[in-house]
């Protein structure tokens, strides 16, 4: 194995916050898309207008502006906020962008998820005279995750790989531990590669626990049916 | 925030939109001809002609864009052959490597969007051309292409996107496209916020002409699975404006 | 047998009155036999109906004739062009002459859903023979005169109805002027009343002399317009013989056994 110069160390700690800021950002993401999705759906035009405004624009715009746009943009409003300088931190605004990016894909993902719960259960449900929060909670939301699953697992994959963007930013993830050893030793093409082949360790171990959960999430609607 | 700055700066970001066009279109067009042929790779039964373009598809999507256009920009002169070789003079140039960097990583998903393109195929349209005699090549001339891409066309209106959105990593390694324009007004302005919503406001513009343009296509390509689907069967309609009339009547 | 510019086969001798001549060909799909050796002989301008229930291996029969599934062993004659077939052996070039002059209908019609009709049956006659735009259109507006649907080849195939669009994969077919028409069940995927129009056009291709075979479950079709009945039982021919004597006596009991469940059919 390669000793890496002894920055091996170092490639694992930005590993793991590059992990960190990924589980993160997913954890918000999915509430975000949640609420986005819940929000397309409302009977209120303005929530619904606000909604498709919101996934159209962060759609539209490249992943490292938002995450410069809120990280510079964090710290002046922070500025103005505290009364005095103060500057965000990256990973707080890493989070921050990834989840709008991760949310705003994971609107249409669950989106299209609803649409899949069969109609008439809605109907039944209504029929029954079920208010339509007890009809999202138990009716709705357990059935969507089975038909979100894939398409979550692809905005997963996806965001793993766009934390990269956030070492632009300062962020000492993976990306940019790799860059700092780059730099010290002069070999920036070992350490690229070894950089790359972590991310692929991760996509591919992503790949394979996606597979699971897509098995596991089948079989139990064959139970439930 | 400062909405005059906003608009001021609009045209001073402007100057990058050259190269942020250049830069995809680069990647749209060479990542493109490649991709087909390793689509084409992809699905054959053969494991000496389908592995090397899975493996490949599987690499460039498996790791980050940034980590592909490093590993280019700074690695490449590592590499004894490239430094003294004639592909220097490219490899030296930050905008090539760039280009380079795009084409591949787009190549990569691309072959992957066509290749759920022509295995969406009807097997039967396949067979009616092996039927009439049309040798391999002609297929995929006449059959396997058009209809895959046609097929693949939504999913690769979104690539296309995609990769628009990612030249904006080329402002990492010195290029002033939009990105990296705004990022050096930045710099001496200090007016992050206005001056980054700017060059938002520039990509979203972009990014929406493109969306609105393969609707078009896609409109004018999908012509002709159009078709009534209730009410009275009106065979079928010679103008446009009767056959639009004959869907708003099946539809609603 | 040689192969001209055009890819078509060529015969070294003159035709004699054997259209096609099929012996012992088998087909398997890993350990299952779905043909076990069938033999047939179909003379020129001879119509034969090709009967069994599913799974007997008509379907499979048909498209082991022009390499749509390669057959495992046996010989084809068409015409008396040899078509060599062992494993590995039948050249594609070879197999694209021998489909040039079997011209396939299919269950499905299996249309090009983006291209206009007349588009559908030009593209093989330019693309494969040769033929210039204008000699194609020429030939496709003829054959869609006859199939009666002259006035639609500007039209899209989703906006036809099946009856309409297997017509159109008639015309599709002939266009190439084949030797032997092969018709793959062409009525089983249509709706009840479309079934008479399409069978209407393949009993007028039957009145005008040409080679067929058809995979059919019109008993009464077959039994009015074929020459010869042949029935197919576990990828084997287990009787045949001339529609009168085939349908009123059948000698092995599984062919009673069929005809009697399908009495309840309508005669066409």
């Amino acid at each position: 194995m390669i000793e890496l110069q002894g920055f091996a160390g170092q490639l694992v700690a930005g590993a793991s916050t590059t992990l960190g800021l990924a589980t993160t950002s997913l954890v918000f993401g999915v509430a975000v898309g949640l609420c986005g999705a819940i929000a397309k759906q409302s009977d209120v035009a303005m929530i619904r207008a606000a909604a498709i405004l919101y996934t159209t624009v962060i759609r539209g715009i490249p992943e490292l502006l938002i995450i410069l746009i809120l990280y510079f943009g964090g710290t002046v409003a922070l500025t103005a906020l505290a009364g005095r300088y103060a500057e965000i931190n990256a990973f707080t605004s890493g989070v921050f962008a990834l989840s709008l990016v991760f949310g705003a894909y994971a609107t249409e993902v669950f989106r299209a998820a609803i649409r899949a719960v069969p109609h008439g259960q809605i109907e039944a449900a209504r029929a029954l005279g079920l208010p339509s929060v007890l009809i999202w909670r138990f009716v709705i939301l357990p059935q969507m995750w089975r038909h979100a699953l894939p398409g979550l697992g692809n905005l997963w994959l996806t965001l793993l790989k766009d934390t990269a963007l956030v070492s632009v930013v300062g962020l000492e993830d993976l990306m940019r531990k790799t860059g700092i050893a780059a730099g010290a030793t002069h070999d920036p093409l070992t350490f690229y590669c070894a950089a790359a082949a972590i991310y692929l360790a991760f996509t591919s171990a992503s790949i394979i626990g996606l597979a699971q959960l897509e098995h596991r999430a089948s079989r139990g609607a064959r139970f439930a049916m | 925030m400062n909405l005059s700055l906003i608009i001021d700066v609009i045209p001073r970001l402007m100057d990058g939109l050259v190269l942020t066009i250049g830069l995809t279109l680069a990647a749209v067009v060479i990542g493109g001809t490649l991709a087909i042929p390793m689509a084409l790779m992809r699905t054959s039964s053969s494991a000496i002609v389908y592995l090397p373009a899975q493996i490949y598809t599987f690499v460039f999507r498996g790791t980050p864009l940034l980590v592909q256009l490093f590993l280019i920009y700074y690695g490449a002169s590592q590499i004894g052959w490239v430094r003294f070789g004639f592909l220097w003079p490219i490899l030296r140039d930050p905008l090539w490597c760039a280009v380079i960097a795009f084409s591949l990583n787009h190549a990569a998903y691309t072959a992957e969007i066509l290749r759920g393109g022509i295995r969406a195929i009807p097997a039967g349209e396949i067979e009616a051309g092996k039927a009439l005699g049309m040798s391999y090549t002609l297929r995929l001339r006449r059959l396997v292409l058009p209809t895959g891409i046609r097929l693949a066309l939504p999913a690769y209106a979104n690539e296309v996107i995609m990769m628009l959105k990612a030249s904006s990593l080329a402002s990492t390694i010195t290029i002033m496209e939009v990105t990296g324009n705004a990022r050096k007004i930045v710099a001496q302005t200090f007016s992050p916020y206005e001056v980054f919503i700017s060059a938002a406001l520039i990509y979203l513009a972009i990014t929406l002409l493109t969306t609105q343009f393969f609707r078009l296509v896609e409109g004018r390509i999908s012509r002709s699975d159009r078709r009534p689907r209730s009410g009275p069967r009106i065979t079928f309609a010679r103008g446009r404006t009767g056959m639009k009339l004959a869907v708003q009547e099946g539809g609603k | 047998m040689t192969i001209d510019s055009r890819g078509r086969l060529q015969s070294t001798q003159d035709f004699r009155t054997t259209a096609l001549r099929v012996v012992n060909l088998k087909k398997q799909y890993g350990p299952v036999e779905v043909l076990t050796g069938l033999s047939l002989t179909a003379q020129r301008g001879e119509v034969i109906s090709i009967l069994g229930s599913s799974g007997s291996g008509k379907s499979t029969f048909l498209r082991c004739l022009n390499f749509l599934e390669e057959p495992t062993s046996g010989e084809i004659w068409v015409g008396d062009h040899h078509v060599s077939m062992a494993r590995g052996n039948a050249k594609r070039r070879q197999i694209n002459a021998l489909r040039t002059s079997l011209g396939m209908v299919f269950q499905n019609f299996n249309l090009w859903p983006a291209k206009t009709v007349l588009e559908n049956i030009v593209e093989a006659p330019i693309h494969v023979l040769g033929l210039s735009r204008r000699a194609a259109n020429e030939r496709a507006l003829s054959l869609l005169e006859k199939v009666g649907l002259a006035s639609h080849r500007s039209a899209y195939p989703a906006h036809l109805s099946g009856g309409q669009q297997q017509r159109i994969a008639i015309a599709r077919t002939l266009a190439m002027e084949p030797e032997i028409l092969l018709f793959d069940e062409p009525t089983s995927a249509l709706d009840p009343e479309l079934v008479g129009e399409v069978l209407k056009v393949i009993r007028a291709l039957a009145e005008e002399g040409r080679t067929m075979l058809i995979v059919t479950h019109e008993l009464g079709f077959a039994r009015q317009v074929s020459h010869r009945v042949v029935f197919l039982h576990a990828g084997q021919i287990e009787e045949e013989g001339r529609p009168e004597q085939f349908f009123r006596q059948p000698s092995s009991p599984r062919l009673a056994q069929f005809l009697s469940s399908h009495l309840q059919e309508p005669d066409r």
